[in-house]
């Protein structure tokens, strides 16, 4: 059996030594350096870019916050226009309104007095016929005639108990 | 003897080793032989294909890259996985061990004339796991001075069980290198002579010999399975061995 030859152990050992490091010292100083180059690339990159993948993300939400901000805050000014111009509107309306109204209540006064003298004077009028008529009637029931002052007198007496 | 036993072919010969080039210096024998061919051209092997898979350093990995990185992951892992953090240190020690075995075991599997497999060898892989032995003693004894012996009795074992485990832990440590080494040339010696075996009944049973032959190509296919996973538990033990003297039992 080759294996137990112990006179070619020597120059296999010799061999082994030179060969296994050598080959150590080109994986160390060569292969391993470059494949581990290779994969922190690769590492980096894919951090680098997951990195930056969550960075857009976060600038979106940023934007889509500042942009939900502006049109709640757009919205709320609309709504205050909104309000306002509304408050101005029935302030006016019930400045008009409070305005008419005291033009017609002025004018209803204003008639109103002038049928209190129309009234009166109607009244005052009514007072010179009754006693022409009381005049008239006495002379034509009693054939005498009576003074106007008389009869004045007993008109404003009879209107005095009327209105009593 | 050597012209005699190459006249017998028997399924043992691919194991002789032939002196190529007879060198010694100052009485040692350091001849070339096919062994040593062998080696330096595993070592040629690996450095072509990890230099060329790595050439373009590609950010989305071809073939050959994704090879490349799949063996360097698979050593990573393993020593990350049982040293941790402290094992990177060692890195390149245990990845070129792999490699180096790897290599050997395929190249010995290619069925050329003068094919040769250097982890067939009992003293190559016993030197290899020898150094294993020694390194991993001293990392051990120079981290853990002489607590490194409290390694001999794990924790948590009563007192008086220790007469009988320590002596049972020191063999079973002194073994390692015996068990690590034999177990790679075992398994490549009878791979290796079982396919000879087979492959020469091909011959001899002549018509009959297909039976055989899809024997061999089934045993093939098996072979180089196993020369993958004697590689790898091979690195994977030299993992162990390193978790052991760095982190004395406890992880």
């Amino acid at each position: 059996m080759p294996q137990m030859d112990f006179t070619t152990y020597a120059p296999q050992l010799v061999w082994l030594v030179i060969s296994f490091v050598l080959l150590y010292l080109l994986m160390a100083r060569m292969a391993l350096p470059r494949i581990e180059r290779i994969l922190t690339t690769r590492d980096n990159r894919i951090s680098g870019d997951l990195n930056e993948a969550a960075e857009f993300g976060r600038k979106a939400e940023a934007a889509q916050k500042a942009f939900d901000k502006v049109t709640s805050e757009t919205r709320a000014r609309a709504q205050k226009l909104a309000a306002e111009a509304r408050e101005r509107a029935n302030a006016e309306q019930s400045a008009r309104t409070a305005k008419l109204d005291a033009e017609l209540a002025e004018q209803s006064k204003k008639a109103d007095a002038g049928i209190a003298a129309a009234r009166q004077k109607a009244m005052a009028s009514l007072r010179d016929v009754a006693i022409d008529v009381a005049q008239a009637a006495a002379e034509r029931v009693t054939g005498t005639s009576i003074s106007k002052d008389a009869a004045a007198k007993a008109i404003d007496a009879e209107i005095k108990g009327a209105k009593s | 003897m050597e012209h005699e036993e190459a006249a017998a072919h028997g399924p043992l010969d691919q194991f002789t080793i032939d002196r190529l080039i007879p060198i010694h210096i100052g009485g040692i024998d350091a001849s070339f032989t096919n062994a040593a061919l062998f080696m330096l051209i595993s070592v040629a092997l690996v450095t072509w294909f990890l230099m060329a898979a790595t050439r373009g350093g590609s950010l989305v990995p071809g073939r050959l890259q994704s090879l490349a990185e799949a063996a360097y992951g698979l050593v990573a892992s393993a020593l990350r996985d049982n040293v941790g953090p402290e094992g990177k240190k060692y890195f390149p020690f245990v990845f070129s061990l792999f490699m180096f075995i790897l290599f050997a075991n395929f190249i010995g599997l290619i069925p050329v004339p003068g094919s040769f497999t250097v982890t067939s060898h009992i003293i190559v892989t016993f030197a290899l796991a020898f150094f294993i032995f020694v390194m991993v003693t001293l990392i051990g004894l120079a981290r853990h001075k002489l607590h490194f012996f409290s390694l001999f009795l794990p924790a948590g074992v009563p007192i008086y069980l220790a007469p009988l485990l320590v002596p049972i832990e020191i063999i079973g440590y002194l073994t390692r290198p015996i068990s690590l080494s034999v177990r790679l040339a075992a398994n490549m010696l009878a791979g290796h002579t079982m396919l000879e075996v087979f492959a020469g009944f091909v011959i001899a049973l002549g018509i009959f010999g297909f039976a055989p032959f899809l024997f061999v190509i089934a045993i093939y296919g098996l072979e180089v399975i196993v020369a993958f996973l004697q590689a790898y538990v091979f690195a994977v033990l030299t993992c162990l061995y390193l978790s052991d003297a760095i982190n004395l039992h406890k992880h």
